[in-house]
């Protein structure tokens, strides 16, 4: 797991009401996470990373590991 | 169609009908509502990682087809699915797109399906969860003039409040189609005391020209909303209209 992962693995166990470990590789409505938790969430990992995520690059983003590699792709 | 699988009308007006369906864990049920899906749907099924997503998948999804074979008079087999570019599903129906707009939500144990002939609509619902982090939340998902009223709520009617103005949005960019493409922070929800029956008109700020009629739907199982498009003599805004992905057909 990469260090970006793992810092986002730590956020997720502390915003998301989740009853198993994140899957990296499943979209956040896949591990049964509500929309409003989602978008607070990705919301969350722009300021911890410091990088902006504008709302259309959402849709672009269909898991875990897709959110990593976007904030990897951008953080300085 | 299984009368198990029936969906019951919650709301009903000229323009749209609403419906509840039951997503509580039944394996018969499943059963029979996975014989309703078409192969794309059925291999869909078998990709999602957890049971309550697959489980809201497939019921919902076969009663949507129940609902809408009625409301387009037409077979199982007669009906598809494509998806707009952002997302949002539409009716096909012997692979010719239909008039009329659905949308679909599912939360818990319970699942909306809202359908309206000739206008867009959307829908969401949402079970009272506990939010660990509130006033984050509020923060990150609200416009200023929302979080200014939902920061005067205190203990329950605060959280009642954070998931009817959620609702509400949610319902809105499902029935304009961006879903979460659009920020949420960039519109605001009016205060419904105008109305008394927790329905407003709303517009978008860039986008003045399309009016929606939002319909709070809340019920003690669940918080849940209706967006309907008002239809207007002129030529309506076009951002979010469902044009077809070049990808075609989804599920
Ligand atoms: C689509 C979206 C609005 C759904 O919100 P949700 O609260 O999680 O789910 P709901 O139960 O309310 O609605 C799901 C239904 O909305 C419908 N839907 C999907 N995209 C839609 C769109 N752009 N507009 C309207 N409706 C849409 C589908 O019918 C879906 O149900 P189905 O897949 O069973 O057919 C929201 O998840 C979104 O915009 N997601 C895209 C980006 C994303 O999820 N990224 C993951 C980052 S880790």
């Amino acid at each position: 797991m990469s260090a970006t992962e793992d810092r986002m693995v730590e956020l997720a166990k502390r915003h998301l009401n989740l009853d198993r470990d994140l899957n990296l590789d499943a979209g956040l409505a896949d591990s049964d996470v509500s929309s409003a938790d989602a978008v607070s969430f990705i919301k969350r990992c722009a300021e911890e990373f410091n990088v902006a995520i504008p709302p259309e690059a959402v849709r672009g983003i269909k898991n875990m590991r897709d959110l990593a590699h976007y904030i990897d792709a951008r953080a300085g | 169609m299984p009368v198990a699988l029936t969906p019951t009308t919650i709301y009903r007006s000229d323009a749209a009908v609403v419906s509840h369906v039951d997503l509580t864990s039944d394996t018969g049920r499943e059963a029979a509502a996975f014989a309703w899906l078409d192969e794309r749907e059925q291999s869909r099924r078998e990709r999602f990682l957890h049971p309550r997503p697959r489980r809201q998948f497939t019921l919902c999804r076969a009663a949507l087809r129940s609902a809408l074979c009625r409301a387009l008079r037409c077979s199982n087999d007669e009906l598809s699915f494509g998806t707009s570019a952002y997302g949002k599903p539409f009716a096909l129906v012997g692979g010719v797109p239909a008039s009329t707009d659905f949308n679909v939500s599912h939360s818990g144990r319970h699942g909306l399906i809202a359908v309206a002939p000739k206008r867009r609509i959307g829908v969401d619902v949402e079970v009272r969860s506990p939010r660990r982090d509130i006033d984050g939340d509020i923060r990150l998902l609200f416009s200023p003039e929302e979080r200014a009223r939902l920061n005067e709520a205190n203990g329950r009617r605060r959280l009642e409040l954070f998931w009817s103005l959620w609702t509400m949005k949610e319902a809105l960019l499902k029935a304009l189609g961006t879903g979460l493409s659009r920020d949420t922070t960039g519109f605001t929800i009016p205060p419904a005391t105008s109305f008394g029956d927790g329905r407003v008109d709303f517009r978008f700020p860039d986008m003045p020209a399309t009016r929606w009629q939002l319909q709070a739907l809340d019920d003690t199982r669940f918080v849940a909303a209706v967006a309907l498009e008002i239809p207007t003599p002129s030529v309506p805004d076009s951002i979010g209209q469902n044009e077809p992905d070049t990808g075609g057909s989804g599920t």
